[in-house]
């Protein structure tokens, strides 16, 4: 209460500093906050990806084209056997693959 | 505690001191939070990986559950039993039997695998990686008789050709006494173990009983029989984990 009724103030050099300090603190707060929200929509929507990826490539939804390659399947020391395969979901997430068959071929 | 009584009690300013203060503190806000997000963003990135190594684990499995259920095994074995009933001057019986048996070569024995079946060498033999060949009998019941001796496991890998983000996935396959196929495939910390269990689908016998008069006091009879059998492999029980399939 002293300080409250103390008529004495501080300098205008000491309130600036502190202007300034606070000023700074507040913008390196909202800094971090903004940048710490902007890192949470890109994991929420990074996850998003990854489960629509991933249930794509476990499930595929009727229409779906896939893409088409080979798979190797080393048997033993030498053996290798290219089969080819059929690939589901994002190759930049989860990606499945299924024996190319008759049926399967478009 | 003097210095905190003296500065409460202070009528000098203290403007700077609370900024400074409140500089901290928001900086170890900030940094707290943003720590909490850099974290979380960490944890997708695991999880990513942890889901291509699940999908290429359970990609390999169904490619190889497919071929080994269409894989058909044909083994054929004959037996050759000799029988000689000779009859000596003074009217005795005596009855020699002479067994022999022998697997047949020469026929389909691995068929309708894309992966194990037979596969010409260099050198012009052919080979199977299951290494049955030789080892398929019979009993009475139409099954199967076990292997003697348990081949090798056979290691397997599994690669994408093209660059698909799909994580390598290694494995070994072993046939046990009784035909059982045991697959363990791995990719990073998961692991898979499937069994496949064998079924006979058909078993025939041929038996050709041939009598020969040698001469006025011996009679042979050969019969040669051959068994064969159709192998094939059922659906697998899989299990997590690859340590104790036992």
């Amino acid at each position: 209460m002293g300080k409250l009724r103390d008529r004495r103030g501080e300098t205008l050099t000491e309130t600036l500093c502190a202007v300034l300090v606070l000023a700074l603190a507040v913008a390196l707060l909202a800094a971090m906050l903004s940048a710490s929200s902007r890192l949470d929509r890109k994991t929420d929507q990074a996850a998003a990806d990854l489960y629509q990826s991933f249930s794509g490539a476990e499930n595929p939804a009727p229409g779906t084209n896939p893409t088409e390659g080979t798979v190797s399947v080393q048997i033993g020391d030498g053996t290798e056997e290219n089969v080819p395969v059929q690939f589901y979901g994002n190759s930049d997430q989860v990606v499945s693959y299924r024996i190319k068959t008759e049926e399967s071929t478009p | 505690m003097n210095v905190v009584t003296r500065k409460l009690k202070s009528r000098s300013g203290i403007s700077l001191a609370i900024a400074l203060v409140f500089f901290l503190l928001c900086a170890m806000v900030g940094t707290v939070v943003l720590s909490a997000a850099s974290a979380s963003a960490g944890s997708t990135a695991r999880e990513r990986q942890l889901y291509r190594e699940t999908m290429a684990l359970t990609s390999a499995a169904n490619l190889l559950s497919q071929d080994i259920q269409t894989m058909t095994y044909t083994g054929a074995y004959t037996r050759t039993e000799t029988v000689t009933i000779t009859v000596d001057p003074s009217g005795i019986l005596s009855t020699k039997v002479v067994t022999s048996e022998k697997y047949q070569r020469g026929i389909p024995k691995l068929e309708n695998s894309r992966l194990f079946g037979v596969k010409k060498n260099p050198d012009g033999t052919y080979s199977d990686h299951l290494h049955l060949t030789e080892r398929f009998c019979r009993n009475q019941s139409g099954l199967l008789d076990g292997i003697t001796v348990e081949p090798a496991p056979q290691t397997i890998t599994f690669q994408a050709v093209e660059a698909q983000n799909i994580p390598e996935v290694t494995g070994s396959l072993t046939v046990a006494e009784d035909y059982t196929l045991t697959v363990v495939l791995q990719c990073g910390e998961n692991s898979l173990t499937m069994s496949f269990p064998p079924h006979a689908v058909s078993h025939t016998e041929v038996a050709d009983p041939v009598t020969t008069k040698l001469n006025d006091a011996a009679t042979q009879k050969i019969t040669t029989a051959t068994y064969s059998t159709i192998l094939t492999w059922g659906q697998p029980l899989m299990q997590e984990g690859g340590a104790d399939h036992g």
